[in-house]
């Protein structure tokens, strides 16, 4: 008798877990070109969960920590691993052509497509989902300037649908919870 | 004989070098013992770039407050201090012309908050190589920094 309560107890909560994301309202589909100088289509990411950043390959901190975090997300994810893409999307495409981000984004352990375009196409983007960014010059610095940036990590369904938006903090355990939640509410 | 009279001599000037020195470390070069830069660490850099970020911790034992106004490395063409700030929603990397060291206290140089950029590395660091470099204080002393690369 307790099995079957327990069993009922865990579907309904499936359930609510389904009811519980809702869709944002940040977010839509975008073209960009890839890091492979192809164009890319948000679009074709259909029937896979995509999770979108915002960062600049000279950024020391900031970006290698996010993708380190998510190269342990997938670690995680294991077999669901393959139902996730990740897209880095350069706020700097001055000097993030794509042969440096296909150079800088390999040296990590986890699949993220490197993302640029025209400044009007990036900032396209950027608006879309809420995202932001700005140039700032440094002339007391050896760079020339410095890439001040929002640092969500966006989470969206295979239907295209932003359902989460990550903080700079949130821990590996919460993308990996946020993302299976994602794809159960997906089968 | 005159091989042995020498070594006698050789360990009693040794003798007293290192009593001097750990009397009065101040006056082996200008060097600060009583501030040290501990577990530094730096990351590769990325395949196409030629800068990285030193890490570290750097303890101030003395009783009083002082500030680190520059960083050098032989290993880099250029060395600067920065910053990780909050700038709106966003988070910026600036540089600063500063970093407090208070007295008694610590200074921890992280990826969320302070650190060392190289620019123009000289050579390509791989895991597990040093590189080294010297923080200079405001009363013109130095404190040196050894990082072990990390992946």
């Amino acid at each position: 008798m307790r099995a079957w309560i327990v069993a009922l107890l865990a579907l309904a909560s499936l359930g609510c877990q389904r009811a519980q994301l809702p869709v944002l309202s940040v977010g839509g589909d975008f073209a960009l070109t890839d890091y492979n100088n192809q164009r890319f289509e948000l679009s074709s990411l259909r029937g896979k969960a995509v999770l979108i950043f915002f960062g600049y390959t000279s950024c020391p901190d900031v970006c290698p920590t996010t993708l380190s975090k998510l190269s342990s997300v997938y670690k995680r994810l294991g077999k669901d691993a393959p139902r996730v893409k990740t897209l880095y999307i350069t706020v700097d495409p001055d000097r993030d052509t794509p042969a440096v981000m296909k150079a800088d984004l390999g040296s990590f352990d986890l699949d993220a497509l490197g993302l640029t375009g025209t400044k009007p196409e990036i900032d396209k983007v950027v608006a879309l989902y809420g995202a932001s960014y700005e140039i700032i010059p440094t002339p007391q610095s050896a760079e020339k300037y410095t890439v001040a940036h929002s640092t969500t990590v966006y989470a969206l369904d295979p239907a295209g649908r932003t359902r989460v938006l990550f903080p700079y903090d949130a821990t590996v355990d919460q993308i990996v919870e946020g993302l299976r939640s994602i794809l159960v509410s997906s089968t | 004989m005159r091989a042995k009279r020498n070594a006698v001599l050789e360990r009693r000037a040794f003798l007293i070098l290192s009593v001097a020195g750990l009397l009065f470390p101040t006056a082996l070069g200008a060097q600060t013992a009583a501030i040290v830069a501990r577990d530094a660490w730096a990351r590769v850099p990325l395949p196409s770039k030629t800068e990285t970020a030193l890490y570290m911790v750097v303890e101030n034992h003395t009783a009083q407050s002082r500030t680190i106004v520059s960083v050098s490395s032989d290993a880099a063409a250029a060395a600067e201090l920065h910053q990780m700030t909050m700038m709106k929603t966003m988070m910026v990397m600036t540089p600063v012309s500063q970093v407090a060291l208070p007295a008694k206290g610590k200074a921890s140089f992280d990826p969320s908050g302070f650190h060392i950029m190289l620019y123009g590395l000289k050579t390509r660091p791989a895991v597990g190589d040093k590189i080294t470099a010297t923080l200079k204080l405001d009363d013109g002393t130095t404190v040196p920094v050894e990082a072990i690369v990390r992946k």
